[in-house]
C-alpha cells in the first residue's frame, strides 16, 4: 500500500479538528474545507479520512464501493488542511496515497475519472478531443517548435478557453519575449491523473513531455494554466527526479514585464476587481502576489480584496478532478465563492487557471459577475486581438 | 435497522449515516481514551427533532450522545450511541444589544462566534482552553476554563440561559426565557438556578440546543508587561495582591523558568495582559507595576512582554493547546498532550504544585515517553493550574500508558485539593467516589431525568 509510506505522518495528527471546522487569523475566522461545510459529515474533512486511513492501515476498515465516492467526492486537493494544519501534517500526500492505492487495486478511480484517464491514455487530453486540434488556437501565431523557452498550453486552455492561450502568447511577443510550443506534440501535463491516483497513466504524460521538451531545446516553460504549472514544477522533479528547465506561471513573467514597462495597457477598466487565487498557484506553490501586481497596476481598476484570501482563498469547487466528477457540489462551492466577491463588491473577478474560470463562470454569470482568467483580462486591456 | 430507518423520518435521508467508514470517523477526539464508535451518526437542524429523536430513544432504549468535534481532552463521548452531531446548529440567532446577549444554537464554534461579534464591536469574553474550533455548546457541557477569565469569569459564568431537549424529548428553557412571555436576559429567576444544572453536565441530563450568553463591548485597546520572579511563592504573591484588589485581568499567566531556559531570571516570569480604554489600561497597568515589584518582581523588556502577550494570543486562537511553549525541554517530540486544568486556591498552588511534580517523578513515567509541564493562570478569585501531560504521539501504547496515568494523576490531584472543571471517561473513575453527596444528589437528579439512562451513558458514573 502507498498508504503505508505516511504511517509516521499520520501519527503526527492529534485530531485538533482546526482543519475539520474552523482557523482563526486574528478577528478573523475560517471555515477550511469545502467539501465538510456543504456535505457535513466528518468523512468530508481532513481529520475524518485521517481516522479512515489509520483505519484502513491497521486493517480495521476496508475500501469499499462507498468510501471510494466518498474519498473522490470528500475532498478537491484544496489543501486548505495541509496549509493551516499547525504540526505540518502533510494530508494531500495522504489523500493521494490513499487514490493510488484504490487505482491499484481496481477501486478507483470514479466513473467519470475512467473516462478521463482513458482520454488522456488515448488521446493525450482531458476531454477526449482529436489531439490534431490542440494547436488549432496557435494556427496562425507563427510560434516556433523549437527554442529555450516554451509555452505549455495544458488542455484546458488548448481546448476550451483558446483565448487564453492565444492572449497568453501575444502579450509574451508584444513583449519582445519569444517563446517555443510543442503543438500537437504537447500532451497533458498528468495533474489529474496525479490527483485522482492513476499514476501509470500520469507517468505516461510526464516522459512524453520530458522528452519533447528536452529534444526541443526546452530551458523554461510558462504556462497560463495553475494546474499544469504546479504539476510541471514540482510533480514532475519529486516523480521524475530534477529537470533542465525552470517553470513560470505567467503572471510571474506578466508582472516582471510590467515592472520594467515592457507591457503598457492602452484602456482603462473602470470596475471593481477581486482577484481568486488558485489552489494550485497559490497554496502549493505560493505565488499571491504577481496576479495582483498585475491587476493593481492597470488604471481604472477598483481592487478589492475577498474576506478568505491568499493562504486562505476558498477553492472554486473545481479541484483537480471534482467538476468533472460532482459538478453540483462543485457548483455549490464555486456559488459561496462567487457570493463572497459580491459581498467584496466586485463587479470582475480575475484568476489565473482555466479551471477556477470554467467552474466560476456559471456561477457568476447568474450573480451578474464576471471571470476573467488573467491573460485575458490583461490582453483585452492591451487591446490586442485574441479572438 | 428499524430505529435507523425511523430517524430517518425525522431528519431525511441525507442527515443520517452508519456507514462502518463515517462511524470511524466519528470514533476519536482529540484526547487518548480508547476510540468509541457510534452506532449511528445523525445531524439534527432544530430542537424539535431532536425531541423526536430522544423520544424514540427512550422508547427503544437506545443511548444517544452529542458530537461537536470531540476538540475535548478527556473523552467525553460514550460509544454504541445515536451519536448527534450539533455542527449543523451553529447558527446565531440573536444579538440582542440593547440587553447584552447573544443566543447561538449550541453546535456554533466559539470561533466564528467571536469573529461575527467582534466585527459589530462585541464580544463574550473568555474563550474555552480546547480552542475556538470547540462548540459553544460543547463549552458549556464540559464547563471549559478559558483564557481570558482573569476578566470575565470562567465560561460557565457567561451563561444567561439555555434550551435544553430532556431525555424525554420535552423542551426546556432554563433563565428568564422559561417563561415564554419574557427574554432570555437574566439567569437567576424563577426558582433555583436550572442553567448551572447543566453546565459541566457531560451531556448526562440532556442535550443543549441553544445558548444565550453575556457579550460585552470588545475592549478599544489592550496592553502588556512582564516582571521576573526569583520564586514561584513571590510569584503566586503578586497575582494574589492583583486578584485582591479585583484589576480586571485578560490575562496573568505563570511561565516556569524550567521550561523556558532561555529566560534570563531564576524562577518564573509573569506576563500580563490588560484591556479597556486607552486610560484604563495606562491606570490598571501603572497599579499592576507598583504590586508586582512591591512583591518582589522585576519589570522585563516591553519586547518580552510582548512576546508573551502573543503567545497568549496564540493559545487562544487554539495552537498552544496541541504544543504550546510548556512543552518540558529536551522532550519537543512529545506533541499529543493532555491537559489536566483545575482550579486551585492562589495562596496554595506553590505546595501543591510542587507536590504534583514529586507524584510525577515518584511515578517515573519519563521513561515511559511522558512528560508533564505546567500551565498556570489567574481566574478572578483563583488560580487555574494545569498539569500537561505530554506523550509521543508515535508511541502506539503511549495513550493507554497515559489512560493509565492519568487515572492515578487525578486520584492525586484530587487527594490534594485540585477542582478540575470537567472530568470525562478519563478522569471521572478516579475522583467521582469522592464526592459523597454530591454524587448521590447527581445520580438522583439523573435518574429522575433520564430514567433510562439513555444520555451518555457512562462518561460521568453517577451513584443511586
Amino acid at each position: 500500500m502507498t498508504l503505508e509510506k505516511y504511517e509516521k505522518e499520520l501519527s503526527k495528527c492529534v485530531l485538533c479538528g482546526i482543519c475539520s471546522r474552523a482557523y482563526f487569523d486574528r478577528i478573523k475566522s475560517f471555515k477550511v474545507c469545502p467539501t465538510r461545510e456543504e456535505c457535513g459529515f466528518e468523512s468530508y474533512d481532513a481529520k475524518g479520512k485521517i481516522l479512515i486511513a489509520r483505519a484502513l492501515l491497521k486493517g480495521q476498515l476496508d475500501y469499499d464501493d462507498k468510501l471510494v465516492k466518498r474519498l473522490y467526492e470528500g475532498c478537491l486537493l484544496c489543501g486548505n488542511c495541509k496549509s493551516i494544519c499547525p504540526l505540518g501534517v502533510d494530508t494531500i500526500s495522504i489523500f493521494k496515497a490513499m487514490r493510488q492505492d484504490m487505482v491499484r487495486m481496481g477501486l478507483g478511480p470514479v466513473e467519470p475519472l475512467k473516462i478521463v484517464d482513458t482520454n488522456v491514455d488515448e488521446k493525450f487530453n482531458v476531454f477526449g478531443e482529436d489531439p490534431a486540434k490542440r494547436f488549432v488556437w496557435a494556427k496562425d501565431l507563427n510560434i516556433p517548435k523549437e527554442g529555450e523557452t516554451f509555452y505549455f498550453g495544458g488542455c484546458y486552455d488548448s481546448y476550451r478557453f483558446p483565448q487564453t492561450a492565444t492572449a497568453a502568447v501575444k502579450i509574451l511577443n508584444k513583449a519582445g519575449f519569444e517563446v517555443a510550443y510543442l503543438y500537437d506534440d504537447e500532451w497533458c501535463c498528468g495533474a489529474p491523473q496525479i490527483a485522482d491516483g492513476s499514476i501509470t497513466v500520469a507517468e505516461k504524460m510526464l516522459k512524453h513531455n520530458v522528452a519533447l521538451l528536452k529534444a526541443r531545446g526546452a530551458k523554461r516553460i510558462i504556462t497560463s494554466c495553475a494546474g499544469c504549472f504546479h504539476t510541471l514544477k514540482t510533480d514532475y522533479k519529486e516523480i521524475l527526479g530534477e529537470q533542465p528547465f525552470e517553470v513560470f506561471h505567467i503572471s510571474e513573467i506578466i508582472s516582471k514585464l510590467m515592472e520594467s514597462g515592457k507591457i503598457s495597457l492602452n484602456s482603462d477598466v473602470t470596475r471593481k476587481v477581486t482577484y481568486h487565487d488558485p489552489c494550485h498557484l497559490g497554496r502549493y506553490e505560493g505565488i499571491y502576489d504577481p496576479p495582483r501586481k498585475i491587476i493593481e497596476k492597470i488604471s481604472g481598476v477598483e481592487f478589492v480584496e475577498m474576506l478568505r484570501n491568499r493562504e486562505r482563498a476558498w477553492c472554486c469547487g473545481g479541484g483537480t478532478t471534482e467538476y468533472a466528477t460532482f459538478p453540483e457540489l462543485a457548483a455549490k462551492i464555486a456559488t459561496t465563492r462567487v457570493e463572497e466577491a459580491k459581498t467584496a463588491g466586485a463587479e470582475i473577478i480575475v484568476t489565473a487557471c482555466p479551471l477556477c474560470v470554467s467552474v466560476l463562470r456559471p456561477a457568476a454569470y447568474k450573480e451578474k459577475v464576471e471571470v476573467y482568467d488573467l491573460p485575458v483580462f490583461i490582453a483585452k486591456g492591451m487591446g490586442l486581438e485574441i479572438d | 435497522m428499524e430505529i435507523k430507518n425511523a430517524i430517518e423520518g425525522i431528519v431525511g435521508s441525507e442527515d443520517i449515516s452508519d456507514d462502518e467508514f463515517e462511524l470511524v470517523c466519528y470514533s476519536k477526539g482529540a484526547n487518548a481514551d480508547v476510540p468509541q464508535y457510534p452506532l449511528m451518526i445523525v445531524r439534527p437542524r432544530t430542537a424539535e427533532e431532536i425531541s423526536s429523536i430522544l423520544v424514540l430513544a427512550n422508547h427503544t432504549k437506545t443511548p444517544v450522545a452529542c458530537w461537536s468535534g470531540a476538540t475535548n481532552a478527556v473523552g467525553a463521548i460514550a460509544g454504541r450511541t445515536i451519536l448527534l452531531d450539533m455542527t449543523a446548529m451553529d447558527k446565531i440567532l440573536e444579538i440582542d444589544d440593547e440587553n447584552l446577549t447573544v443566543t447561538v444554537q449550541a453546535g456554533i464554534t466559539w470561533g466564528e462566534l467571536l469573529t461575527k461579534l467582534e466585527r459589530q464591536g462585541w464580544t463574550t469574553g473568555p474563550c474555552p482552553q480546547d480552542g475556538l474550533a470547540s462548540t459553544v455548546g460543547g463549552g458549556v457541557a464540559l464547563s471549559n476554563n478559558a483564557v481570558w477569565s482573569g476578566k470575565y469569569g470562567l465560561v460557565g459564568e457567561q451563561i444567561v440561559g439555555l434550551q435544553v431537549v430532556l431525555p424525554s424529548g420535552e423542551i426546556l428553557r432554563t433563565g428568564a426565557g422559561a417563561n415564554p412571555n419574557s427574554r432570555n436576559f437574566y439567569r437567576y429567576g424563577w426558582a433555583s438556578d436550572l442553567t448551572g444544572l447543566f453546565i459541566g453536565s457531560h451531556g448526562i441530563l440532556g442535550v443543549i440546543t441553544e445558548v444565550t450568553l453575556k457579550m460585552y463591548p470588545l475592549p478599544e485597546t489592550r496592553g502588556s508587561c512582564g516582571f521576573g520572579f526569583d520564586s514561584l511563592d513571590s510569584a503566586i504573591s503578586a497575582l494574589n495582591r492583583i486578584q485582591k484588589r479585583r484589576i480586571p485581568l485578560e490575562y496573568a499567566g505563570i511561565a516556569l523558568k524550567e521550561h523556558n531556559p532561555q529566560f534570563e531570571f531564576p524562577a518564573t516570569l509573569v506576563p500580563i495582559i490588560v484591556s479597556g480604554t486607552t486610560e484604563e489600561v495606562d491606570v490598571e497597568l501603572k497599579r499592576i507595576r507598583h504590586l508586582c515589584i512591591e512583591a518582589g518582581g522585576k519589570e522585563v523588556a516591553q519586547k518580552i512582554a510582548d512576546e508573551q502577550a502573543e503567545g497568549v494570543e496564540m493559545a487562544r486562537y487554539g495552537t498552544s493547546y496541541i504544543f504550546g511553549n510548556e512543552i518540558p525541554p529536551g522532550n519537543r517530540k512529545l506533541v499529543n498532550m493532555h491537559p489536566c486544568c483545575s482550579c486551585l486556591p492562589t495562596l496554595d498552588a506553590p505546595k501543591l504544585i510542587k507536590d504534583v511534580k514529586q507524584f510525577v517523578n515518584d511515578a517515573g513515567v519519563k521513561k515511559s515517553n511522558i512528560d508533564v509541564a505546567f500551565a498556570i493562570w489567574a481566574c478572578e478569585n483563583c488560580l487555574i493550574c494545569s498539569p500537561l501531560v505530554y506523550y509521543d504521539a508515535m508511541d502506539p501504547e503511549a495513550e493507554e500508558k497515559v489512560r493509565n496515568f492519568i487515572l492515578r494523576l487525578f486520584d492525586r490531584m484530587s487527594n490534594l485539593g485540585f477542582t478540575p472543571h470537567y472530568l470525562g471517561r478519563l478522569r471521572s473513575p478516579a475522583v467521582m467516589g469522592k464526592l459523597g453527596a454530591y454524587s448521590k444528589v447527581l445520580g438522583d437528579i439523573k435518574k429522575t431525568l433520564d430514567p433510562n439512562n439513555i444520555m451518555n451513558p457512562g462518561v460521568l458514573p453517577y451513584y443511586y
